[in-house]
């Protein structure tokens, strides 16, 4: 495994494209860099709108080999996708501290007004991991404790994270989550445990593909009104 | 550091809703022969509950408890149980009150292995457990709510990812037949929700972020991986589809394998999902098994089908989601479904004896679309007002009552105008949502039809509405005259089913018999399956041509109880496990009884076999037992009965006078032979160690299990008694007892 502090291959030419561009290579450049490969054509427009580190340098990483793919209607909130990734990354059960998240939403959808979850349309979102190609949880990670590995894929080190949380403020989606008991952050590493035993298959672990524009709706466009609002449906009735 | 607890937190809390105290203890010492749950609630209930305690009194406790099992990625072990006093049988003695959903992994994640409420609030108040943070609150303003908007409150105060167990106005009432509800539709009942609501306690919301240890994580994994491949079937362990498929060899029309082709979850997000034909050794197409709101409402809920969905951590997912306008229009309520009797309070319980006009069509009876909003209207009220039903009973009750003029005759003609009894005829059941409520009120005084929520044992006597022939009526199904209805009785392998509905102070929810009997499996293989686990194949009969009673039912009626009071322990869900059956031909079709074993020595690091947790179970079940002849009262009204079998194990008198034209032992009834009947409760009670004449614990017994304390208080009582047969004399072992089919189990190749 690698780690995110080198700063060897920053300007060190073509001989590193290689590397550069497939996914199990990684480099860490500086934003003028970035932007000159950008503009050459040789790197995609989210490169150069990656926000600057606290150093003043951007990394840019190669896609990540693989990706979970989420289809929430297939869906049935059994949660087991939570048990198992922990089972197997934290050698515990503790879906609080699970990479994959079902069970905050279970209940009301994203948020409440939502119109999702059982108490309403019965959708409610499987949040996964976008393995973005720029990844701000560790560009944020002021620990340089998210390293890249050999699949493209970040993975925290538990050594050196001191569960500051700021990779889950950075996560535009929040995802990575800092375990309570242990006090470090962990995030997905596409293991697939959890598409493996999902007993509805609306969890698959695919070859990366930009997931964050086609997980599907993520709530209700016309969400039913909330019960705690309408205060004459008392006890499954209109009893005014 | 303490050393690390696997498998159990290892914490119970205890709050005192009196005094306010809030205080953790230990738990290890229970551990090992109690294992958790069931076991952990009635060793506690025996202990710190005095007998002659009255439900609404102060001293009685309500005590919530998982097992080592529950959340730690183990396949169904999504449940949790509560006991506490009965507040609905003959002399309230102690009762276990189980429920799914999410509240038991919740607790879990909490840090706690159980809750124990005692005391009384003088006012409205909820506990609130977050991690280590546990406090009382104020609930003044949820007082009068329904259990939907409680959980929603409460949700958008402490967070979306609680988990919320609520009374609804019935608890708050104190009607003995009040539950507690969580996630929507899952229930604790047994009159939970009145001890809840005596004790001013609207509520326990629990948000959890820790972790459940386990000693061995692969193990747990392998075994859940190896068992949900082929062991596993689907609700209720049926383990062949309900249509004939391409690669199945059997196919039974009652099974709940109902997913085919041409099968929609039709109402899901982007378009309909088909269920079609889910395999064994298909781990991703688990959850698609079980259909189950066409199974329970007929083919027009096709169309409102959103999904399944159930309790945390199980892959069989048995709970219809469903979105049915014409509930959403007359409640408010846009999505309900559930698995058991409040998916089909109407159509199986009410219409039998109403038969309403367009509820069923055809020459089969199909359910219509009428159908489907009587049952879900009823659903989403009952369990809005927190109210149970006593598995069904409350359907039966008020259907009877309606047919047979008692309702008219103790209602008033403004109530009967108001409950609307010719509508519901007529094809619009919304007045239910009026009875209901008015059931809820518990004000008997001006709303006497509430009597039909103290339980049968009360509104049938003398004092109330004087039908105790209602008990001896097989359309009551009621099988026990200290106030509960049968569980799978005797229609179950006939003896067998009789037994175990006798044990408990409730109907007894055990699955282990009815699993094997609508499995799917043809009766002739079943009986082989029978000769390997439980020594012959005449343990099993076909259904309505049953043999007098033998050495191998009784083993069969010992088996179901200590499997179901195992389960309610470990937590697992007995709906489904034990693993007796699988789907797999590969392996003839046989289950695999030791997984219990595994799964606890994987989860706790503990070694232990499948006969160690068997005999922790008969503990547990005997332990209850010493807690009934303790409180139970005899003929004369003097507390302190050993007298089980004529005091408590009274089966009711239809199960002898059915079929009045056809005699016992012959095919085309399940009626019981009485001299056949009094010799099966012999044989029982000498397979328990129980005194062979009056069924109560023995001091041989007792001294076998290690209840030395229990046995002292016996004595002292004058209720203890000699004899009783040793451990090693009856018991039978199922270690390894299916190992032979079990060759692809990574426990046994670890």
């Amino acid at each position: 495994m690698k780690e995110n502090t080198a700063l060897e291959q920053v300007g060190s030419g073509a001989d590193r494209l290689d590397s550069f561009f497939t996914r199990r290579g990684f480099v860490k450049v500086s934003g003028a860099f970035v932007a000159s490969m950008v503009a050459l054509g040789l790197l995609p427009d989210t490169a150069a709108a990656a926000p600057t580190s606290s150093k003043g340098k951007v990394d840019y990483y190669a896609t990540p080999s693989h990706v979970l793919k989420v289809n929430r209607a297939r869906c049935t909130g059994c949660q087991r996708c939570e048990m198992s990734c922990t089972l197997l990354n934290d050698g515990v059960s503790q879906p609080a501290a699970a990479r994959i998240h079902v069970h905050d939403g279970y209940q009301y959808g994203k948020e409440l007004g939502s119109g999702d979850g059982i108490f309403y349309s019965c959708e409610w979102n499987v949040r996964a991991c976008h393995m973005c190609k720029t990844a701000l949880c560790q560009t944020a990670c002021p620990q340089g404790a998210i390293v890249t590995d050999d699949n493209g894929v970040r993975r925290v080190d538990a050594e050196k994270c001191v569960g500051c949380g700021t990779c889950v403020a950075a996560c535009p989606y929040h995802m990575p989550v800092v375990n309570t008991v242990t006090g470090k952050s962990s995030k997905c590493i596409a293991c697939g445990r959890c598409a493996e035993q999902c007993p509805n298959g609306a969890i698959e672990l695919i070859e990366w593909e930009d997931v964050s524009h086609s997980s599907g709706p993520t709530k209700q466009e016309h969400p039913w009104p909330l019960v705690s609002e309408q205060q004459d449906f008392v006890a499954g009735g209109k009893i005014a | 550091m303490a050393e690390t607890s696997y498998g159990w937190a290892g914490w119970i809390a205890r709050v005192n809703l009196t005094s306010g105290e809030i205080t953790e203890e230990s738990d290890v010492e229970m551990q090992k022969d109690y294992i958790g749950g069931m076991g952990f609630a009635n060793k506690i209930m025996y202990d710190e509950v005095p007998a002659g305690v009255k439900w609404m009194d102060e001293e009685n406790k309500a005590v919530l408890a998982v097992g080592p099992l529950t959340g730690s990625g183990v396949p169904l072990a999504g449940r949790s149980t509560w006991s506490t006093l009965s507040t609905f049988t003959k002399d309230h003695l102690v009762v276990d009150c189980h429920c799914g959903g999410q509240l038991g992994a919740t607790l879990k994640y909490s840090g706690h292995d159980g809750l124990i409420i005692e005391g009384k609030s003088d006012k409205p108040v909820y506990i609130l457990i977050e991690d280590d943070k546990i406090s009382i609150e104020d609930a003044s303003a949820l007082w009068g709510k329904g259990a939907r908007e409680v959980n929603e409150a409460l949700c958008k105060k402490h967070g979306l990812e609680c988990c919320v167990a609520t009374i609804g106005p019935a608890g708050e009432n104190m009607l003995p037949y009040a539950c507690v509800m969580n996630s929507r539709s899952h229930s604790a009942g047994a009159g939970l929700g009145a001890v809840l609501g005596s004790k001013k306690c609207k509520a326990v919301v629990v948000k959890g972020t820790k972790a459940c240890n386990v000693a061995d994580p692969q193990m747990v994994a392998d075994l859940s991986d190896y068992m949900i491949a082929q062991v596993l079937g689907s609700n209720n362990n049926h383990v062949v589809p309900s249509t004939q498929q391409s690669w199945a060899e059997y196919y039974d029309k009652g099974s709940r394998w109902t997913a085919r082709k041409g099968l929609y979850w039709a109402a899901a997000e982007g378009g309909p999902i088909e269920t079609g034909e889910p395999k064994p050794f298909e781990p991703n197409t688990m959850g698609y098994r079980c259909m189950k709101s066409t199974k329970d409402l007929g083919p027009a809920a096709e169309k409102y089908t959103v999904k399944m969905a159930g309790c945390h951590g199980c892959p069989v997912r048995c709970y219809a989601q469903v979105k049915v306008p014409q509930v959403q229009q007359a409640t408010g309520y846009e999505s309900s479904g559930n698995t058991c009797v409040p998916n089909f309070p109407f159509t199986a319980y009410m219409q039998p004896m109403w038969q309403v006009p367009g509820i069923q069509e055809g020459e089969n009876k199909t359910l219509t679309d009428l159908s489907v909003f009587y049952n879900q209207l009823i659903s989403v009220t009952v369990d809005d007002l927190g109210l149970w039903c006593n598995y069904a009973q409350l359907y039966r009750d008020l259907a009877w009552t309606y047919k047979e003029g008692l309702l008219a005759q103790h209602c008033t003609p403004e109530q009967m105008a108001e409950y609307n009894f010719d509508a519901i005829f007529a094809g619009d059941p919304t007045s239910f949502i009026k009875i209901f409520l008015d059931i809820a009120s518990n004000d008997t005084e001006n709303k006497p039809i509430s009597w039909l929520g103290h339980g049968p044992y009360v509104w049938t006597d003398a004092d109330h509405w004087n039908r105790p022939d209602w008990f001896d009526n097989k359309a009551s199904k009621l099988i026990n005259y200290r106030g509960w209805p049968v569980h799978h009785s005797i229609e179950c392998f006939a003896q067998v089913g009789g037994l175990y509905n006798m044990v408990f102070n409730r109907d007894n929810m055990i699955h282990s018999a009815v699993n094997l009997q609508g499995c799917g499996l043809p009766i002739e293989l079943k009986k082989q399956m029978a000769a390997e686990m439980f020594g012959g194949e005449d343990a099993m009969d076909p259904d309505k041509n049953y043999t007098p009673i033998n050495e191998h039912k009784i083993e069969f009626a010992w088996w179901s109880i200590v499997t179901d009071v195992l389960h309610d322990s470990l937590c697992l869900c007995n709906w489904v496990w034990p693993m007796a059956m699988a789907p797999a031909k590969e392996r003839s079709y046989r289950g695999d009884l030791d997984l219990e074993a595994q799964f606890y020595t994987a989860v706790t690091g503990q070694k232990v076999t499948i006969d160690d947790l068997y005999k922790a179970a008969e503990r547990i079940m005997t332990l209850q037992r010493v807690n009934t002849v303790r409180g139970m009262t005899d003929k004369d009204g003097k507390m302190g009965c050993n007298d089980m079998r004529n005091v408590h194990d009274v089966i009711t008198e239809w199960v002898f006078t059915e079929d009045p034209d056809i005699k016992p032992f012959t095919p085309g009834t399940d009626k019981m032979e009485r001299e056949d009947w009094k010799k099966s409760l012999t044989m029982f009670y000498k397979r328990f160690g129980w005194d062979e004449k009056l069924g109560c614990p023995t001091k041989q017994c007792l001294a076998d299990l290690g209840l030395e304390q229990e046995s002292k208080d016996l004595e002292e009582l004058g209720l203890l008694v000699d004899g009783g047969v040793s451990y090693d004399e009856r018991t039978r072992k199922y270690d390894g007892l299916l190992k032979k089919y079990c060759g692809d189990n990574p426990a046994l190749s670890a």
